[in-house]
């Protein structure tokens, strides 16, 4: 891989989630944001697969539940923009129509997997 | 209603406000099951989580049920308007308060939710004091609905029993009769009636004045519930006159009963302060079959009364019952069986 790209990598990670909005929304508790990052490291390659699967499968339904979890998750954690690519991604399933899908989710994986990136770094640090 | 004057009395309900509230969590997502699970306990909050609304539903048929419930829409399996909907379907005392969880924030969604019966709604990602505002908005409504329980119970406590002497009161009584008369004529046994009546109660009055005759009522009433079986019925027929219920009773029981009743007021006097009061009663008996309406039975209990009166009081008579009932049950007509 080029080095330039390795850079701009980097430089998307750390700009790609801010742990301040989280740790406001659940009300300053440093711990507790700790503890639903790490549930949300494990969990999200997972639906990441399901919804790939369920992409490939034309089981709208399915996508469009996934995708709506994970745009919970994403809002929850302050990650508006990635949120907003699952909420395109739910809207396709809810309107039976995934031939856009494959093409939107590998923009969502992308920055879904940044966003995860940041948040490993964040569970490294003493401090948030 | 056959049972439904037995099941009257006060019921001891659980005090939301003295014991935390429980909360049951219905959210497949564990990020916001893990969150919801440690916000609440730290509102102090007993909480249940599960993952999916078939185990909520399990909970919520289970005999004490969670009191709010926080619900996500969209949980695979039954979700949470299903549940909001089979929730209001079956007919239950306990309220319970619905806050439904949802990421959708249409209108219609929101608009179809409180029609399924959810209390109120929370659109996800949602906000830490939010979330305890509305909490505190369910817990008040719980806690007034917990009220309003315990006023109607007392108020049903106070329609069928008697306010001195705490016994059932004279409607309540001839309504036990009555289902107690059918329920024997189902099961083919037979129902014992007793008439107690204190003797002289008018000069205990008369002597001693009113506070002392309301004493005398209420102990006899006491010693009347502590002689009979514990499935029977005493209630306060009338002044100073008391009907008891013996329910599957045969004629040696009525007379074991019945003797039992009268050496209980006689043997002892009555600490009515300042007074010792010697109080005695009178006490008309039948067993009541199936072959008579319960009306009838108590003419004859009354009868037996009027005879124990005048054969000199402080005894029990058993009452003549329709002739060919009279045979069956083993008693010449008008029998005193007791008396001091």
């Amino acid at each position: 891989m080029p080095e330039t790209s390795i850079t701009v990598a980097t430089a998307a990670i750390e700009t790609a989630w801010d742990p301040a909005e989280a740790l406001e929304r659940v009300g300053g508790n440093e711990s507790l944001v700790r503890q639903l990052v790490q549930i949300y490291a494990e969990e999200a390659p997972k639906q990441l697969e399901k919804l790939r699967t369920a992409i490939s499968a034309d089981d709208s339904e399915t996508v469009e539940m996934i995708a709506h979890r994970l745009r919970g998750e994403l809002s929850y954690f302050g990650l508006p923009n990635t949120a907003r690519k699952a909420h395109d991604l739910e809207r396709l399933g809810r309107n039976h129509d995934l031939r856009n899908a494959l093409q939107l989710f590998a923009a969502f994986e992308a920055d879904l997997l940044i966003g995860l990136k940041a948040m490993e770094r964040m569970l490294e640090n003493d401090k948030i | 209603m056959p049972d439904a004057v037995a099941k009257m009395a006060p019921v001891a309900t659980s005090q939301p406000s003295q014991s935390p509230l429980h909360v049951l969590v219905a959210e497949d997502d564990p990020i916001f099951r893990r969150l919801l699970e440690s916000w609440l306990q730290t509102w102090n909050y007993q909480v249940t989580t599960v993952e999916n609304g078939t185990d909520a539903w399990e909970i919520l048929c289970q005999p004490k049920t969670p009191d709010l419930l926080i619900l996500d829409w969209m949980m695979p399996g039954v979700d949470g308007l299903e549940l909001c909907r089979r929730l209001r379907a079956r007919q239950c005392e306990q309220y319970q308060y619905v806050l439904l969880l949802t990421g959708k924030d249409d209108k219609q969604d929101i608009v179809s939710g409180l029609n399924a019966g959810a209390d109120d709604y929370l659109t996800k990602p949602f906000d830490i004091d939010e979330l305890r505002a509305r909490l505190r908005a369910g817990k008040r409504i719980l806690s007034l609905q917990h009220e309003l329980i315990q006023a109607r119970e007392a108020l049903r406590f106070d329609a069928t029993h008697d306010a001195l002497t705490g016994l059932w009161s004279r409607g309540a009584t001839l309504h036990l009769l009555a289902n107690e008369l059918q329920r024997g004529a189902r099961a083919n046994s037979s129902t014992g009636i007793l008439m107690v009546d204190l003797d002289h109660f008018k000069s205990v009055n008369d002597t001693y004045g009113h506070l002392v005759g309301d004493e005398v009522l209420k102990q006899t009433a006491q010693r009347i519930s502590q002689a009979v079986r514990s499935y029977d019925f005493v209630g306060r027929y009338g002044g100073e006159e008391f009907l008891a219920i013996l329910t599957d009773c045969n004629p040696d029981e009525l007379r074991v009963v019945a003797e039992r009743i009268r050496s209980a007021v006689a043997d002892i006097p009555i600490d009515a302060r300042p007074s010792n009061i010697q109080a005695t009663v009178s006490i008309g008996a039948v067993v009541a079959s199936n072959q008579a309406h319960d009306l009838e039975f108590l003419a004859i209990a009354d009868s037996a009364l009027y005879e124990a009166k005048r054969a000199g009081r402080n005894r029990v008579v058993i009452g003549t019952c329709p002739s060919r009932l009279f045979r069956e049950q083993g008693f010449e007509k008008g029998t005193v069986i007791a008396h001091a």
